[in-house]
């Protein structure tokens, strides 16, 4: 993998069309969360046409998560920073779960010999992504593998989501 | 959320400020580099100006959120080579099981704090979904859950890894042979 930010701009503006082609095909075929998940599809075909290895500019994911963040904030009700103190002690202790059981998926990964422990731990923990890809980097562990767990965790568990809403609504009915 | 009274030309300039001020946010915990701090300061930023703008739906936001998460799934796919997805695709099916073992978790989580915190379905499922904050928050707007709840259990997760977890586990990776 080559170094962020070092993408010709000719290859960055080809993963880019790719991307939004992908997003595109993907709201076509109702493709669950299709902006993510088709762009991740649409770019990840670049290196079958010959446009793989180009590393956008780091600026490219803050301003992603800038524009997340703004449309999702705009969209919030009132009620929001009432809600944040509500579930903060709940909150902490699903997170705990969360995250023990990810450590011991990726212990468990690298026990049975399947993946080392650098990769098999840092991309089995569900949490800050570019932050798990950076440290394998600075382990020098594969950081391309590193990332594409976690593309694989996001591409299944927003498949998926759908489905267990769905689950949990004709189960629970929709105010719980 | 209740749809727009006036029509969207009439709402764009108090959507904007709400936009500003969510970068305004960003930026500001970018530089501080608190983690997740992009996110999480821009959904406050434009959630405090909002609100005190009382900004309308309007259909720049839905674009801006789009567009941020066509860069973001952009620059994840960029981070793959050929010799990664080959070690990714000998190793798929032991992975895809984790991801089933906390989809399965998921449902577990999401049980307990609906019986136990009333919470309803959407805000349950989605705060116990091992997904990524900006995904998940995204997915709590389209299902009417509720974000601040959604939003603050996924912030602490982060924060958990990234202050916590990754730097004990850096440290014992660092001194394996």
């Amino acid at each position: 993998m080559s170094g962020v930010g070092s993408g010709a701009l000719p290859d960055l503006a080809m993963l880019l069309g790719l991307a939004c082609a992908g997003a595109a095909l993907g709201r076509l075929l109702r493709l669950p969360m299709w902006p993510v998940t088709g762009s991740i599809l649409g770019a990840a075909t670049a290196p079958l046409i010959g446009a793989g290895g180009a590393a956008p500019p780091g600026w490219w994911a803050v301003a992603g998560q800038l524009l997340v963040g703004c449309g999702v904030g705009s969209m919030v009700g009132r009620d929001f920073f009432a809600s944040v103190r509500r579930v903060v002690v709940p909150g902490s202790v699903v997170a705990l779960v969360i995250v023990a059981v990810g450590v011991a998926a990726g212990a468990a990964l690298a026990a049975g010999g399947v993946l080392g422990p650098a990769p098999a731990l840092l991309g089995s923990i569900p949490g800050g992504v570019g932050e798990m890809v950076s440290a394998a980097a600075g382990l020098g562990a594969d950081s391309g593998l590193v990332a594409g767990m976690h593309l694989i965790r996001l591409v299944v568990v927003l498949s998926a989501l759908p489905l267990l809403l769905r689950w949990a609504r004709r189960r629970y009915g929709r105010s719980g | 959320m209740s749809g727009a009274v006036t029509g969207p030309g009439a709402s764009l300039p108090r959507a904007a400020v709400g936009l500003l001020a969510g970068a305004a946010g960003g930026l500001l915990l970018t530089w501080l580099r608190v983690p997740a701090g992009t996110l999480v300061g821009a959904v406050l930023g434009s959630a405090v100006a909002g609100s005190v703008v009382r900004a309308r739906p309007h259909p720049l936001q839905r674009a801006v959120r789009t567009a941020g998460l066509v860069l973001i799934g952009c620059v994840s796919a960029a981070r793959l080579d050929g010799h990664s997805l080959g070690i990714l695709a000998r190793a798929a099916l032991p992975v895809l099981a984790a991801v089933v073992l906390l989809l399965a978790l998921d449902a577990a989580l999401a049980r307990r704090l609906m019986k136990r915190h009333r919470l309803d379905p959407a805000t349950a499922v989605l705060a116990c979904a091992p997904g990524g904050l900006s995904e998940l928050s995204v997915l709590a707007v389209k299902e009417g859950a509720d974000v601040g709840t959604v939003t603050v259990i996924h912030l602490v997760r982060v924060l958990l890894v990234v202050l916590v977890v990754l730097p004990v586990l850096v440290l014992v990776l660092s001194r394996l042979p």
